[in-house]
């Protein structure tokens, strides 16, 4: 989040997209009510109609995977009525830059695209820059190249005729939706996106984010109280671990993991250090050297010098072009190429896509551990249906671990703020928390190299690594320490001292910081302030339930980023009564500002928009995968043959694998899966259902897989509420009851109806005659840019079951 | 004294519930309750017939007031001494009757107010504290009976000035209105209608042991230092009664009863439940703790 | 003092906290259930389900429309389920709380003649004790000064326990708040139950027995005179 769960009670218009905001994230509804209560509108936008759109001010049905056609629709709307917020476009974003000559947009591709490696060569899309390097701007925004005309131009064709046969959503609820919408556009409103897996879960999931980003900067949404764009995260602390680098193509706070062609420090610092020219221009990442080090310091400790570039070459390297997210990962695996490892807080066999195919992956391995609370389908994958146990070779050793009552530790929210949770109870029987088994594991593993030797010794006898697990400890090393005594300023710091701030983060070693966007969450004078609950604050604070003694938000506690793009170039807010900071007799008051610079238009002011390298939100952001602003694409499956927007159906630049014959497709509108799938979790049940599915009074409430229809479809497969029914896809099937209701609506698109069913993914074997996984029928393809795989629509077809062995 | 209104105002039906409620579910405590309930019912009648804040209350600076400075900082209470005869016309008999040890002197220090050789003013004086002799009284006495007799007084005028402050934050453990220190905490339920989803905690008030005066105060730290370490915090309870509790801190010592009203269906009165956490605040003095402040019982 | 309890289900969204908060104080055990094409589960109330989240969902022109209702005894003020009782003692009325209680002597009662006295189609029987079973307003925890689980169990504030007079007051100020976003917002029964509810729409869009057909005064002679017993048919013919 931009902003974060409280803020949401700020905006005069909430529009949740891609997300059920009111059974998943329900403490995130509690503000969006707030927020209704004194007058917002709350739009809901979702294939299903579900408890989120019962408590809305309305909800619109769309055909799941059209949200781009519907977001760009509402990008023309504010073009064409000049609903935007023009000082804000102007000043603000990068509306005036001129666009290289070599960019262009033919027929769905962008310039650049080599259509055997599926990729775009993006200094394609580059800004024009003049002699000094700076990015050549026009404000008079006349010039046809200008980032605002060549949005509009490639806009131009999501008219509301064809973003309503695409979508499904008549041109009337379009036009009601952008309108309530596009009121926000105004300085003294604010409109707020939430979205969750329903936007990141498609082949152009950050391409839907990227859209809501240019919406948002159109209307002037972004830095403002009650603004911003939304991930709604939860408990299984996906911020917390995306800061720490769960994903494999990054290494903790934010920094590409390196790769082979970046053979020393110095290479991988080039290579990932944006520079700017202009003097206005914060450009934050200048400061990623530091960090780096930093983390290095963290890392390796002592052993880490300038001589041995901070142990940069014990860190494993990337091929270029590599891709070991888990849709890969299981693809070598399920090909024979991993031998074992780990899974901790994951059931693959039951929640990654195309099940049947991680499954046998499985088989293929010698042995797997697995950290888990409960048995489930991944612990006992050897003994699943139609498997034959004395025929599986993997060795699987469960660990049992402590569950979340019992240990102690952090976990950041949406809205980045790092909350230190107690432990409760001691961890029963033999149970550990996973840092524990970690700590054990590699201490036996580095006593078994001290004495015998082995592979890669340096890589795992360097580490700098505790003797036991100690989560506040952990939360001090993440903060960082001074490696020796040093003067910064005026100011001196002795060696162990905690570094106060990433401000003070240094290239030179000495400094360490496990992760930089942590620095200054743990501080000498004040302790954890992830422990902090606080709820005092200034009257104008109050205003707009900022809480800033509440937790600790990174970065540096400032709760609502891009801030300074909430006030005009003289730091007044653009609106008083919620402002967030303000510029006040020479000093800022409010929110931590984004950086202490004076307002914009004075001098030694700088530009909002800190993280971008020219200072400006990306209308145009030349930095992504699959293009520079985002194009509707049909998802992988699809019910249509043709895509009315371009020749192109599919993104060009989506991530497919081929390892197995489960990693296939069906053809454009195939006759054989008429049907859109889509997805989901639910209230009753967490995530894949492993731990909820052995609390009875949950599984007497919701005991079984079901798949929600509508009574045309029901009518069409002679089905009735209530019937077992068989949902085929190319990949798989799954026994289901039919739920035939109302609040799924059959579509038109292009001229024809096409349905939707929808299905939850908590079900599995492991708990016997409730289903199994859903996840057999959907696909491994993924975004091009995450490699999130397309769980929230793929084609399937269904009918009544003649034998059911499932339920 | 006006007559009683024919409601029994809430404040009132509170006390006794609680008080009925207490005795049957701690017969041991009968004695005790029965000498304070009829002190604390007769002092809550005088409560509410008693004047208030007569005027335009002291100004309060916002800015300063979220410094930290109270809203009697410059002045005090108002002058209540011309209501003190009446007043003692009411409860001097109730404490007579509640407390036989103490009637001798009771009775004496009742003939010195009707002869004049105590003079109202002197009275209100001994109840803020202030050394004060009467013959044949002993000093702890004669300042515990006119506390009770102030008391009723104090509590209404700051009931008025309270609401001055209503609203503005206040982080002190001391009181927002008379800067005194708390000596109970309450965790109330805080229903708001426009919650869509209710916290279940309840947040804690820290209750002013001069004035009864409710403030909110964060829940995890201790009152007395601000500690906010859970090694260091200290919750005491008897299981069988798991919403009453003495919050101590090994870090100063210090200690604080706490009623937790969070799971029950009627918040008990506040000064019945630090009745009934007697053995409690036992328990937190044998094990080396001392209280934020006295109870008017303490001292007995 | 008569208790009462509020049920404002314009802030309900069917989590089903009461419903697994009940049945986890009171041990019950759990029942096997089965996906019936709706998310209302276990499908109707039992010996060991004594609140159930009851689902409905309309379609209107283009709008849906998703209700929910937490179903469970009302405690009525003049219970007809006692007026038809034959066995003493098997179900009383608690004096400090007008909850209506049923004792291990139901069992010696007629679940039919029961249940067809009530309104709401509450009462049910354990196959095992023969006992008949519905809510007691969780009367221990009353007594012990605690809320109802129900009440304690929910998250969204839907529900308060109380005063009845405080409970009423409540309830009508709510009703007034909610009438501007829903005109055909009512209270059910008010003054002939302690579970007071507050619907958005119409009751029968909620349930069938959300309301009492007849809101008259309920006395043992209009129920012994076979006032409800077409409800009780209902009732049977919806259950098959």
């Amino acid at each position: 989040m931009t902003n974060h769960y409280t803020d949401i009670g700020n905006a005069d218009a909430v529009f949740i997209i891609g997300s059920n905001a009111a059974e998943h994230h329900p403490i995130s509804f509690r503000w969006v009510l707030k927020a209704k209560d004194k007058g917002a509108v709350v739009i809901h936008v979702d294939p299903k109609f579900s408890r989120t759109s019962a408590r809305s001010t309305f909800h619109v049905p769309l055909r799941s995977g059209t949200d781009i056609a519907f977001m760009g629709g509402m990008a023309k709307y504010i073009l064409d009525n000049k609903k935007y917020f023009a000082d804000y476009v102007l000043d603000y974003t990068n509306a005036s830059f001129l666009v290289g000559e070599s960019y262009s947009f033919k027929d769905g591709l962008f310039s650049g695209f080599d259509p055997a490696k599926k990729k775009y060569d993006k200094s394609q899309w580059a800004f024009e820059k003049d002699e000094n390097g700076l990015v050549k701007r026009d404000k008079t925004l006349a010039h046809p190249r200008c980032v605002i005309n060549v949005l509009a131009k490639h806009y131009e064709r999501y008219n509301l005729d064809i973003v309503s046969q695409v979508t499904g959503v008549s041109q009337e609820n379009l036009v009601k939706v952008y309108e309530a919408y596009a009121a926000t556009g105004k300085p003294d409103k604010a409109g707020t996106i939430l979205y969750a897996l329903g936007w990141t879960q498609h082949t152009v999931g950050v391409q839907n984010i990227r859209l809501a980003g240019i919406v948002q900067l159109l209307l002037g949404n972004f830095g403002v109280a009650g603004g911003g764009i939304n991930a709604l995260r939860g408990e299984p602390n996906v911020q917390g671990s995306t800061d720490h680098a769960l994903l494999y193509g990054y290494i903790p706070g934010y920094h590409n993991a390196p790769i082979s062609t970046w053979k020393t420090l110095e290479e991988y610092q080039k290579a990932n250090t944006p520079v700017t020219k202009d003097p206005k221009s914060v450009n934050w990442w200048a400061n990623r050297p530091k960090y780096i080090v930093s983390l290095l310091k963290g890392w390796f400790g002592d052993y880490a010098t300038a001589e041995n570039d901070f142990g940069y070459s014990l860190l494993p390297k990337l091929d270029p072009g590599m891709d070991c997210s888990h849709l890969f990962i299981f693809d070598r695996m399920y090909q024979g190429k991993i031998k074992g490892g780990f899974i901790f807080g994951h059931n693959p066999c039951q929640s990654f896509p195309n099940s049947n195919k991680v499954r046998k992956a499985v088989d293929k391995l010698d042995w797997l551990v697995v950290g888990e609370v409960f048995h489930n389908e991944t612990t006992d994958n050897w003994r699943r249906p139609g498997a034959d146990p004395k025929k599986c070779k993997t060795e699987i050793f469960l660990l049992p671990s402590a569950y979340r009552a019992e240990k102690e530790g952090t976990i950041s929210n949406s809205g980045r703020w790092h909350m230190w949770h107690y432990k409760a109870i001691e961890p029963i029987g033999q149970c550990r928390n996973m840092g524990e088994m970690f700590v054990q594991i590699m201490a036996k593993v580095r006593a078994l190299y001290a004495k015998k030797g082995g592979a890669l010794p340096d890589q795992v006898l360097k580490h700098e690594l505790p003797d036991r697990f100690d989560a506040e400890e952990m939360t001090r090393k993440i903060n960082g320490f001074f490696t020796r005594d040093v003067k910064i300023g005026e100011k001196e710091y002795k060696k162990g001292q905690l570094v106060p701030g990433f401000p003070l983060l240094q290239t030179d070693g000495s400094t360490s910081s496990l992760c930089w966007v942590y620095c200054g969450g743990y501080t000498e004078a004040e302790g954890n302030l992830a422990k902090r609950r606080d709820l005092t604050q200034t009257p104008m604070q109050a205003k707009i339930h900022l809480y800033p003694k509440f937790a600790w938000a990174w970065p540096m506690n400032r709760r609502v980023l891009y801030n300074r793009a909430s006030v005009d170039q003289n730091g007044n807010p653009f609106n008083p009564e919620k402002a967030v900071i303000a510029w006040q007799e020479g000093k800022w008051v409010g929110d931590v500002p984004d950086g202490p610079a004076p307002p914009m238009a004075m001098e030694g002011g700088k530009y909002p928009f800190i993280m971008c390298t020219d200072g400006h939100g990306q209308l145009y952001g030349p930095g992504r995968e699959d293009g520079p602003m985002p194009e509707h694409y049909e998802p992988a499956e699809t019910p249509l043959t043709v895509n009315p927007f371009s020749a192109q159906m599919s993104n060009p630049c989506m991530k497919t694998v081929s390892g197995s014959e489960y990693d296939v497709l069906c053809a454009n509108g195939d006759p054989r899966f008429p049907i859109v799938l889509t997805t989901y979790c639910m209230t009753e049940h967490w995530c894949s259902g492993s731990e909820t599915r052995n609390g009875p009074a949950l599984l007497e409430a919701e005991p079984q897989q079901y798949v929600e229809m509508s009574p045309q479809l029901a009518e069409e497969k002679g089905v009735k509420n209530g019937d077992v029914v068989v949902v085929e896809s190319l990949r798989g099937r799954v026994e289901a009851v039919a739920m035939v209701t109302v609040r799924i609506r059959p579509f038109t698109i292009m001229g024809k109806t096409v349905h939707l069913v929808g299905m939850p993914f908590a079900f599995g074997w492991t708990k016997p005659k409730c289903g199994d996984a859903v996840n057999r029928l959907t696909c491994s393809v993924g975004d091009p840019n995450t490699t999130i795989p397309e769980y929230k629509a793929c084609l399937v077809n269904l009918k009544k079951a003649d034998k059911v062995t499932e339920l | 004294m006006p007559t009683p209104a024919l409601e029994t105002p809430a404040a009132l039906r509170a006390i006794e519930t609680s008080l009925s409620r207490a005795m049957t579910e701690m017969p041991a405590l009968v004695l005790l309750l029965g000498a304070f309930g009829p002190l604390l019912v007769e002092r809550a009648w005088l409560r509410e017939a008693a004047p208030g804040w007569i005027g335009p209350g002291p100004v309060v600076d916002a800015d300063r007031f979220a410094q930290g400075v109270f809203v009697l900082a410059d002045s005090g209470f108002q002058d209540m001494s011309g209501h003190l005869p009446g007043a003692a016309a009411r409860l001097l008999p109730v404490m007579a009757r509640s407390f036989p040890a103490l009637e001798p002197e009771i009775t004496v220090l009742a003939a010195a107010l009707d002869s004049g050789a105590l003079s109202p003013e002197a009275l209100a004086a001994a109840g803020f504290g202030e050394p004060v002799s009467v013959p044949g009284v002993s000093a702890q006495t004669l300042n515990f009976v006119a506390s009770e007799l102030t008391r009723p007084f104090v509590e209404r005028q700051a009931q008025d000035l309270a609401a001055l402050v209503k609203g503005l934050p206040w982080q002190q453990a001391s009181c927002p209105v008379c800067g005194g220190a708390p000596n109970m905490s309450v965790m109330r339920r805080i229903r708001d209608e426009s919650e869509f989803i209710q916290a279940h905690g309840g947040r804690r008030f820290l209750r002013c042991s001069s004035c009864s005066t409710e403030w909110t105060h964060k829940r995890v730290s201790c009152p007395g230092c601000g500690c906010e370490e859970p090694e260091d915090l200290l919750v005491l309870r008897d299981p069988a009664r798991p919403y009453e509790r003495a919050d101590a801190c090994k870090r100063c010592k210090s200690f604080l009863l706490c009623l937790d009203c969070g799971e029950l269906a009627e918040a008990p009165d506040p000064d019945v439940a630090a009745l009934t956490m007697i053995a409690l605040e036992a328990q937190a003095r044998r094990e080396g703790f001392t209280p934020l402040a006295e109870h008017p019982w303490s001292g007995l | 003092m008569p208790k009462a309890i509020f049920i404002d289900t314009t802030h309900c969204t069917a989590c089903r906290g009461c419903q697994v908060g009940c049945k986890e104080w009171k041990n019950y055990p759990p029942v096997p259930t089965k996906q019936l094409g709706t998310h209302q589960n276990p499908p109707d109330l039992g010996p060991y389900n004594v609140k159930l989240v009851r689902f409905s969902e309309h379609l209107e022109g283009d709008t849906v429309r998703w209700y929910f209702f937490p179903d469970c005894c009302r405690h009525c003020v003049d219970p007809p389920c006692k007026g038809a009782s034959s066995v003493e003692g098997g179900i009383i009325q608690d004096a400090a709380t007008g909850a209506v209680i049923y004792t291990e002597l139901t069992a010696k009662d007629d679940l039919e003649t029961i249940r067809g006295a009530c309104p709401y189609d509450i009462p049910r029987q354990d196959p095992k004790t023969k006992r008949l079973i519905k809510c007691d307003m969780c009367i221990d925890r009353i007594q012990a000064n605690l809320l109802p689980m129900c009440v304690k169990s929910c998250a969204m504030g839907a529900m308060s326990f109380g005063e009845r007079a405080d409970i009423l007051k409540q309830a009508e100020a709510r009703l007034e708040a909610v009438k501007k976003e829903f005109p055909k917002a009512s209270l059910l029964n008010k003054d002939e139950v302690a579970m007071i509810y507050l619907v958005a729409d119409e009751p029968a869009k909620y349930y069938k027995f959300a309301v009492a057909e007849a809101p008259s005064p309920m006395t043992r002679k209009s129920l012994l005179a076979g006032v409800f017993s077409p409800l009780r048919r209902m009732a049977k013919s919806m259950q098959g």
